[in-house]
């Protein structure tokens, strides 16, 4: 584990690794409840009855899920960033980063 | 905590999808209809519609994938900026709560224009062309 190698002081250590894992389970859950959402978007999308206002509103749930788990998210992102010296963040936000990106290409590409 | 650790990547890849892409997604298509605009052109063409309803409809995808393309390139620069500021310790709050809120707000502007433009296609196709088209996606 990077955070390990790099965060030498126990202390901070813990609080980073907790942020880590707080982050991870806002990520986690929002995956969840947005695959619901999705779905049942999906549902009433190739549902001819369903109207424009069903998808909108499906649509404005997940607007709000959105926001609940963005929210989260951030206060999260921020306690791992303040738990943590500029020297130490350096490494660990790289990391986070490059993965982060990666990810993002690919989840692009499979969606295209 | 060391199970949640060995899974983050997996976990990452489809949240990834959500948070930074999101609704996006919906606008193309595939995550709206759980089919691709290509298959539906396909779908379409396979009804042997005539002509005309044929030009609507096919047109009405077109449109929607020409709408879908600076929806695309929209969420993957704000992905990119929420990514950038996420890297430097310094960023504040408020500074990620207005990105994390503009993306949101692309993605709601997104999936409204995504439901008008399904009004468009509904208007054209009977029910039971459209069932035709979308038969495998309610059956699964």
């Amino acid at each position: 584990m990077e955070a390990e190698k790099v965060v030498t002081d126990s202390v901070r250590r813990e609080k980073y690794l907790a942020g880590t894992v707080s982050l991870e389970t806002v990520l986690h859950e929002f995956d969840e409840t947005s695959a619901k959402t999705f779905a049942d978007y999906r549902k009433a999308f190739v549902d001819y009855d369903a109207n424009e206002d069903a998808l909108n509103n499906i649509a404005a749930r997940y607007r709000a899920e959105q926001s609940q788990a963005n929210a989260r998210f951030i206060e999260a992102h921020l306690a791992m960033a303040s738990s943590v010296t500029a020297d130490e963040w350096k490494p660990l936000a790289k990391k986070e980063a490059k993965l982060l990106k990666d990810i993002k290409k690919a989840a692009a590409g499979s969606l295209e | 905590m060391n199970t949640i650790r060995k899974q983050r990547g997996q976990v990452l890849i489809i949240i990834v999808g959500t948070l930074f892409l999101g609704g996006a997604g919906l606008a193309t298509g595939a995550l709206s209809s759980g089919d691709t605009l290509k298959a539906m052109n396909k779908d379409i063409k396979a009804l042997n519609l005539d002509d005309a309803r044929e030009d609507q409809a096919l047109d009405v995808l077109k449109r929607w994938k020409k709408a879908a393309k600076p929806v695309w390139k929209a969420h993957s620069k704000k992905g990119d900026e929420i990514l950038d500021l996420l890297e430097d310790q310094h960023t504040t709050e408020v500074e990620l709560r207005e990105l994390f809120a503009e993306q949101a707000d692309n993605t709601a502007d997104a999936n409204v224009q995504v439901a008008g433009i399904r009004e468009e296609l509904r208007a054209i196709l009977k029910k039971d062309e459209w069932d035709r088209v979308f038969a495998s996606k309610k059956a699964s």
